[in-house]
């Protein structure tokens, strides 16, 4: 899941400085993944959607407090130990010397949340053999947590079987098998380290500066930043490939294409040629449009192969059709078709005349008496039969024309296609002169001079047609077999031009990307590690205390192999050069300065922050301002440190810092064992009291008892003088060097009491003036705890002490 | 209460390994500063005896004195040396210091094998003499 107030960032930045159409789509599903930015730019329906969806899924997770850690069998603890930690906000210091197994517990709890895939590694081998404890070989660490919200803590474990390696571990939540991821932990604990080991604090500052920018970066989600840039460069590089692997395969293809005669190579080559590749067309080439072109060979071809064919059987019916209506014809020649016709209407006339008149007088000879019935019958019957003598004539005339322009009709020019087919590997000569020949037909011939040009020229025309035609057909055929490896390349490669050209119009969008996040990085990365750099600064300005090093500005600077921290170290005022000039106290104070304020970002869910032994090479000023300072972490988070003295615990008595001290001793065979502990001097009556009330303890053991009555002394004369300097002014570093001159328990009295160790002589009588009933009570510690003899009652002489010490404690 | 006086440097070594070996609730966190008074205790009780058979009154001088003259009286230098470095870390483990935790077994394992050898070597010079 994206770093949910880093993704905040983005998108406030995508409204107020939109990058270029199309491209905030792609920089949103950066952030998720490299699938989402394909499902974006293939337009994918939704995947813009989801992109934008992100930030609501990566809501703030409930509050982790810890409140146990359990070990058995790990490092230095052997039987099964619970650490007990009061959840919630708060300081608990676990402190125990070097090999008392106080560091098992901070281990223990790395192994259970992490495993051994972090850092385990990079550990010491003696860390690798030595995980599993020598004198208890069942292993088991677990961790209790408190989540807001939920009644019962729940049990993180993790255990091993008796024979397992150190990765041979399996993850319990409550007892059922599961993961950290399961938890929804992995990212916020990758993110949001709880954990500081000693190892990382020594070393957190002398890595490279672009380890240490990282290590940053990881926890402010600068590592997303990062992230989507790579995601967004893979997608563009993938791209950008995709469109060389085109570019590179066209020299292959246009030698092929160079190789091959055929025109349609040359359209090709044309269409590649171009800026922008004409991919269309060349797709038409290859599937087969190549003879729009009217000057094209292969169209040449084509219509050649295609050319019309005169049908033999139609000419013959033409020749026959002449001939017939010829004859026809020939049979009327004798009959004048037009001076029956005349005649034939004079007498019609004639008869329509007469049958107004009377008489039978010639209107036209004058001639009386020809008028006659018969005559009217006859010229009727004549009329009638010259008709027919007319008709028949002119229909023999026209059948004889209709088949001649029938006839004509099958006489063509040659064809178009025949006459263009110059050229084309074709012999058309012939048939052209043929085809001439066949068209050049006498405009004034009858029908039978038609017909036989029709018979003479009709068949040797179709002859060479057919030639003509075959002969087109196979050269296509030759043609089409040249060109076969050529197109078979073509439509090979053609894909891959398609890829490309798709490729390079998304790398552009994707490069729009880009550019927004490399131009936004610079002031996203800013605005996140703005409150960083505060707190580290503060927290710095509290842990160098009397240190000549001041911190300056605090900058993550740069990008890629670029990127480092910067910070800006001055010395008694000089600018110095960053780190080299710090000792190794102060390199772990502003290790841990860093540490906490991102283990402490209001985005982790974790309230819990563990730190292995900040103290070692600490001189005593920082420890009292690394008690401050975990005191002011502890406001809001539970501060768990684990310590190898007790300076940390002395400088938090002494500045009165609330705090829950866990002592860890270990006896023999590993066995380890906690104690709360309220304050030192109360912790040591109490031991005597133990001692003095219990019965199972051997009788010499009451000889321990004067011991602890003056260790309880000596505390309690420390602690005051201690509050008692720091209140006049003294630095804690003085204080402390003070604290180191007592080696008896008159010269703690004297410090105490008279303000000076030397004064020893001189608090036996002060104790007669002030605190008579206690004057015994010190001499018995004085002489019991080196003879271990003890007159009077153990209890009483306890008590007289306890009110002693109260009494030193009181008179601050 | 008193705590009876007939007790040996041997008794309180054996006392003391009680101590960090049993693991009971009643000496939990304790045992350590307890084991090295006893241990202390049973060092000085030798050097005591140590006097009372080759240098009478030495027992009133400063300790620092005392552990000068172990190493000369018993003839074994390095024992000497031994109970001097026993003394001081046992030292630290009884008086309040600063920064001092309580002593880890196995440094407590090692003061008491030195008492313990030491209060064998007072012995058996004791045993001479009185022989």
């Amino acid at each position: 899941m994206p770093d949910a107030a880093l993704l905040g960032l983005v998108i406030d930045r995508i409204e107020s400085h939109p990058p270029a159409a199309g491209a905030a789509d792609l920089i949103l599903a950066a952030f998720q993944d490299a699938d989402l930015v394909d499902a974006v730019l293939r337009g994918e329906p939704g995947a813009a959607v989801k992109a934008e969806a992100q930030t609501e899924a990566a809501a703030p997770k409930a509050a982790i407090f810890l409140t146990a850690i359990e070990v058995e069998g790990f490092r230095g603890i052997g039987p099964p130990t619970t650490l007990a930690i009061d959840p919630g906000p708060g300081l608990t210091l676990v402190v125990g010397r070097n090999g008392s197994g106080k560091s098992s517990f901070s281990e223990a709890l790395e192994m259970t949340l992490l495993g051994t895939n972090q850092r385990w590694d990079q550990r010491l081998k003696v860390w690798r053999d030595g995980w599993q404890n020598l004198h208890h070989r069942h292993t088991r660490v677990a961790a209790r947590f408190v989540l807001d919200g939920r009644k019962q803590p729940i049990e993180v474990a993790r255990l091993w079987k008796d024979s397992a390696g150190p990765d041979g571990s399996t993850l319990t939540v409550d007892g059922k098998p599961s993961s950290i991821a399961a938890l929804g932990w992995e990212r916020q604990l990758a993110g949001y380290p709880p954990l500081l080991s000693h190892n990382e604090l020594e070393h957190a500052l002398d890595r490279e500066q672009s380890k240490l920018y990282d290590a940053l970066a990881g926890i402010l989600g600068l590592g997303e930043l990062a992230f989507a840039q790579q995601v967004l460069q893979k997608a563009r590089l993938t791209r950008e490939r995709e469109a060389k692997d085109a570019r590179e395969a066209l020299p292959s293809l246009r030698a092929i294409l160079d190789r091959t005669a055929d025109e349609r190579a040359g359209l090709v080559r044309t269409a590649l040629a171009a800026k922008v590749w004409d991919l269309d067309a060349v797709a038409g080439t290859v599937g087969g449009d190549a003879d729009s072109d009217e000057r094209s060979m292969l169209r040449k071809l084509r219509d050649i192969a295609g050319l019309p064919v005169l049908d033999r059987d139609k000419l013959n019916a033409a020749i026959t059709e002449l001939r017939d209506a010829h004859a026809a014809a020939e049979r009327l020649r004798g009959t004048d078709a037009g001076k029956a016709h005349e005649i034939a209407q004079l007498l019609q006339q004639a008869l329509d005349v007469h049958a107004h008149a009377e008489g039978e007088q010639c209107p036209v000879c004058g001639a009386d008496g020809v008028l006659t019935y018969q005559w009217r019958v006859d010229a009727r019957d004549k009329v009638v039969a010259l008709r027919a003598d007319a008709d028949a004539v002119r229909k023999a005339r026209g059948m004889v024309d209709n088949a001649m322009g029938q006839a004509r009709q099958l006489i063509s020019a040659p064809q178009k296609a025949l006459r263009d087919g110059a050229g084309a590997g074709v012999d058309i000569g012939p048939a052209i002169a043929l085809w001439e020949r066949w068209a050049d037909v006498a405009a004034n011939g009858d029908a039978i001079a038609l017909a036989s040009h029709i018979e003479t020229h009709g068949p040797p025309l179709i002859a060479a047609v057919a030639d003509v035609r075959r002969a087109a057909a196979a050269e296509l055929e030759r043609l089409e077999r040249a060109w076969r490896p050529a197109a078979d390349a073509i439509a090979a490669w053609l894909p891959l031009g398609r890829r490309a050209q798709a490729a390079e119009v998304e790398a552009v969008r994707i490069k729009e990307a880009e550019r927004w996040l490399r131009d936004a990085h610079d002031e996203l990365r800013d605005e996140r590690f703005r409150p960083i750099a505060g707190a580290v600064q503060e927290n710095w300005t509290e842990l160098r205390q009397d240190s000549n090093v001041s911190l300056g500005d605090l900058r993550l600077l740069g990008a890629q192999n670029q990127r480092r921290l910067a910070l800006d170290v001055k010395v008694d005022g000089e600018e110095g050069s960053a780190l080299g000039v710090m000792s190794q106290g102060e390199l772990n104070c502003l290790a841990l300065s860093l540490f906490l304020p991102r283990a402490s970002m209001p985005e982790s869910p974790f309230r819990f922050v563990v730190i292995d032994d900040p103290v070692q090479a600490m001189d005593p000023a920082k420890v009292v301002g690394l008690a401050t300072v975990l005191a002011r972490a502890a406001r809001e988070r539970q501060v768990i440190v684990l310590t190898h003295d007790t300076r940390l615990a002395d400088a938090m008595s002494a500045l009165d810092i609330a705090a829950t001290v866990i002592e860890v001793v270990r006896r023999e065979q590993s066995v380890v064992e906690l104690r709360r502990i309220q304050d030192p001097v109360q912790r040591y009556i109490e031991d005597a009291l133990a001692v003095a009330k219990s019965r199972d303890v051997p009788t010499e053991a009451l000889r321990v008892i004067p011991g602890f009555c003056r260790l309880a002394l000596e505390a309690a004369a420390s602690l005051a003088a201690t509050r008692r300097l720091l209140r006049h002014g003294m630095p804690y570093a003085d204080v402390q060097k003070i604290l180191e001159t007592p080696t008896t328990l008159n010269m703690w009295l004297a410090l105490a009491f008279l303000n000076d160790p030397e004064r020893a002589g001189d608090v036996a009588g002060y104790l007669m003036k002030q605190h008579p009933a206690a004057l015994e009570a010190v001499r018995e510690c004085n002489r019991g705890t080196h003879s271990g003899k003890l007159f009077g009652d153990p209890v009483t002489f306890i008590r007289s002490v306890e009110k002693l010490t109260q009494a030193m404690l009181r008179a601050q | 209460m008193t705590v009876h006086d007939q007790v040996d440097a041997h008794q309180l070594v054996s006392a003391a390994r009680d101590l960090i070996r049993n693991d009971d609730a009643t000496t939990a966190g304790l045992w350590p500063r307890a084991a090295a008074l006893l241990a202390r205790q049973g060092l000085e009780l030798a050097m005591v005896r140590l006097w009372e058979v080759t240098a009478p009154g030495l027992e009133r001088t400063s300790t620092r004195c005392q552990l000068l003259c172990v190493g000369d009286m018993l003839n074994d230098r390095e024992l000497g040396g031994r109970t001097t470095l026993t003394w001081n870390s046992l030292s630290n483990a009884c008086h309040h210091r600063v920064y001092e935790l309580p002593p880890t077994a196995s440094e407590l394992n090692l003061a008491l094998e030195a008492v313990w050898d030491l209060a064998e070597a007072v012995e058996k010079l004791r045993g001479r003499i009185r022989v």
